[in-house]
């Protein structure tokens, strides 16, 4: 009898775990890849007096989901844009390079206020690196954009139908908070700073010298393997330091497909349920 | 282990509710900027403006040339109306731009370029181009921007035309390997009117042994013509690989300009260094570019270098023997600066 039982409480504590395992919804992870274009426009003070503009191209990643350690209220999101433009002055007689990527990884405190709609609020971290380069310039062609951020986030979603047809809508706003930014000084040039001239180059960044806004508003339309997602999506980048001004905006339109997916490592393979699959 | 990762796809099936169309009311934030960007027209009005403000805030010698840019303004600006064709209003923005006698300063269209000359155009040249061929011959070897041969009293000439002409290191290694056995070498920068600071910086490291202050530079920290930063000491650090250890004669004229100004300026602190000829012609403010809203782009010196004492050197730097070329000599096919060179060269062997 006693044998008996040592047998059987390692079965309980098994269907236990069984249990447990059972009742804890599997965290699906859900990743979308966009490819994209559309119009920027630039000014920068340090390269030029005047507005260039023109043409976009850029991809678009995102990867979020709501770890298990969380019971779903908490969802965390990677995301990065990568952005290439060619952009013209006025006269159309000087051109100029643009090239950024950013990346951000957010935390998002889940909300499902009124069915149908969910919101996600939260902080992101940010970094970005960019430069604008100007072909006709000479001991000034570029200047380099790169930044470091804590981002406000917040995301809602609303999921309707169209005739049987289901169709989710995004929105996404993000706005730096605190963080820091390089910049050169006023007519300090790269090739001084490439001296090793120890002025200040890192500086403290917030709404008084940065404003940089990233709104997305998309379209998903699931299909028979994946879901297409149509992006929308406007950037506005602006600084205004050492009495020199940046700002770069641009609206593209992205167009890609996004996936839920659960990745299970060699070792989780024989505790879960996905064990049959190899 | 990327291997023991499976990944699953799992089709997303979506349970909404029946059709219950809401308005989802997506607010996609309109952006409007607050900061100010000041925008010119495309008049003739409009690009006087800017390119008065763009040397106002940016070009950094009004102090040290006493130019009062605001009588400038003054006197320029009547002259300014929106029926002036484009060439007279060019001829017009040049004028103005001449007030800096500064040879960095240029303004560009499509139909000319507006220049300041006068820091050669008014002094004896002291250089031939066909006696510097003769002196070559056609023997001589090339590495880079470099053309270099033995003269036939055992003195190394080297010419440098133009310091945009790449230099490598080991085509200078080259150069001073094949040199070294000379009594010393002869350095022509005349009619050199400039080009990469990294290869002035280069092309000096070959002949200092320590490292080296051989000047400052600043550069504008504000709209304010007097908004500078504290000057930056500049070096010269001796280069890793071949240096060269014999006297050394740099040649200089009036149309040695900007780089070739800061190439001079740093052989001055070199040890067995001997600048040799005319003033050269100066230049020493690191161009900036910026443009008009009509598209013609303008040139001005933005960021200030000074030698190691903190002088300007923006008019030139003076030769330590002052020697000019004389038509007596050129008349024999002589170049009197090299010939000079040479017998100062073979006196110290």
């Amino acid at each position: 009898m006693k044998k008996k039982l040592l047998h059987i409480i390692p079965l309980w504590f098994v269907a236990l775990a069984c249990y447990a395992q059972e009742e804890t919804p599997l965290p699906l992870t859900y990743q979308s890849f966009l490819i994209g274009g559309g119009t920027t426009s630039t000014y920068d003070s340090y390269l030029s007096p005047l507005k260039y503009s023109g043409m976009n191209i850029g991809l678009l990643g995102e990867r979020m989901k709501t770890p298990r350690r969380w019971k779903g209220r908490i969802a965390t999101q990677h995301f990065f844009n990568l952005e290439l433009a060619d952009t013209k002055n006025p006269s159309g007689s000087a051109q100029s390079y643009v090239g950024s990527l950013e990346y951000d990884y957010g935390l998002y405190y889940r909300l499902n206020p009124v069915r149908n709609i969910q919101l996600y609020t939260g902080l992101q971290g940010n970094l970005s690196a960019g430069v604008i380069y100007n072909l006709r310039n000479t001991n000034n062609p570029a200047n380099a954009k790169v930044g470091a951020n804590l981002n406000l986030s917040a995301m809602a979603i609303y999921a309707f139908q169209i005739k049987r047809q289901p169709i989710r809508l995004r929105y996404q706003m993000n706005v730096p908070v605190v963080g820091a930014l390089f910049s050169p000084e006023f007519g300090q040039s790269y090739y001084e700073i490439g001296l090793g001239d120890e002025s200040q180059l890192i500086y403290p960044a917030a709404w008084h010298n940065r404003l940089t806004i990233r709104n997305i508003l998309s379209v998903e339309i699931p299909l028979k393997a994946c879901t297409l997602r149509i992006t929308g999506m406007n950037r506005l980048y602006q600084t205004h330091l050492n009495d020199l001004k940046t700002q770069i905006l641009s609206n593209a339109v992205y167009v890609g497909i996004s996936k839920y997916f659960h990745t299970v490592s060699g070792k989780q393979t024989d505790k879960n349920k996905y064990r049959y699959v190899f | 282990m990327f291997f023991n990762h499976r990944t699953i796809t799992i089709g997303r099936r979506w349970r909404f509710p029946s059709v219950r169309i809401a308005g989802f009311a997506a607010c996609l934030c309109l952006l409007v900027s607050c900061m100010e960007i000041e925008e010119y027209d495309n008049t003739p009005r409009g690009n006087f403006e800017a390119l008065w403000q763009i040397l106002d805030e940016h070009y950094c010698f009004f102090e040290y040339k006493g130019i009062d840019w605001n009588r400038v303004y003054r006197d320029y600006s009547k002259r300014i109306h929106n029926q002036m064709g484009h060439e007279s209003f060019f001829l017009l923005l040049d004028e103005m731009l001449q007030e800096l006698k500064d040879g960095h300063v240029n303004l560009s269209s499509a139909f000319d370029v507006g220049r300041y000359w006068k820091w050669f155009e008014d002094y004896p040249a002291n250089y031939r181009q066909e006696l510097i061929d003769a002196y070559l011959g056609t023997d001589y070897h090339i590495a880079g921007g470099l053309r270099y041969k033995i003269l036939n009293d055992n003195v190394g000439y080297v010419r440098y035309a133009d310091f945009s002409s790449a230099i490598g290191e080991s085509g200078l290694d080259y150069v001073i390997d094949k040199l070294s056995l000379c009594s010393g070498i002869i350095i022509d920068v005349r009619n050199n009117g400039g080009g990469l600071l990294t290869n002035s910086n280069k092309l000096a490291a070959r002949f200092f042994n320590e490292k080296t202050q051989v000047g400052y530079i600043q550069h504008k920290t504000g709209k304010g013509h007097n908004d500078f930063s504290k000057p930056y000491p500049t070096y010269v650090k001796p280069s890793t690989r071949l240096r060269f250890q014999k006297p050394v004669v740099v040649l200089t004229n009036r149309k040695c300009y900007s780089a070739t100004n800061d190439f001079v300026n740093a052989m001055r602190y070199a040890p067995n260094v001997l600048l040799l000829g005319d003033k050269t012609g100066g230049g020493s403010g690191l161009p900036f570019s910026s443009e008009l809203p009509n598209g013609w782009s303008v040139r001005f010196s933005a960021c200030p270098m000074y030698d190691k004492d903190m002088q300007q050197i923006e008019f030139g730097i003076d030769p330590d023997r002052a020697v000019s070329l004389s038509e007596a000599d050129a008349e024999k096919g002589k170049d009197t600066l090299i010939e000079t060179a040479r017998q100062l060269l073979g006196k110290s062997q």
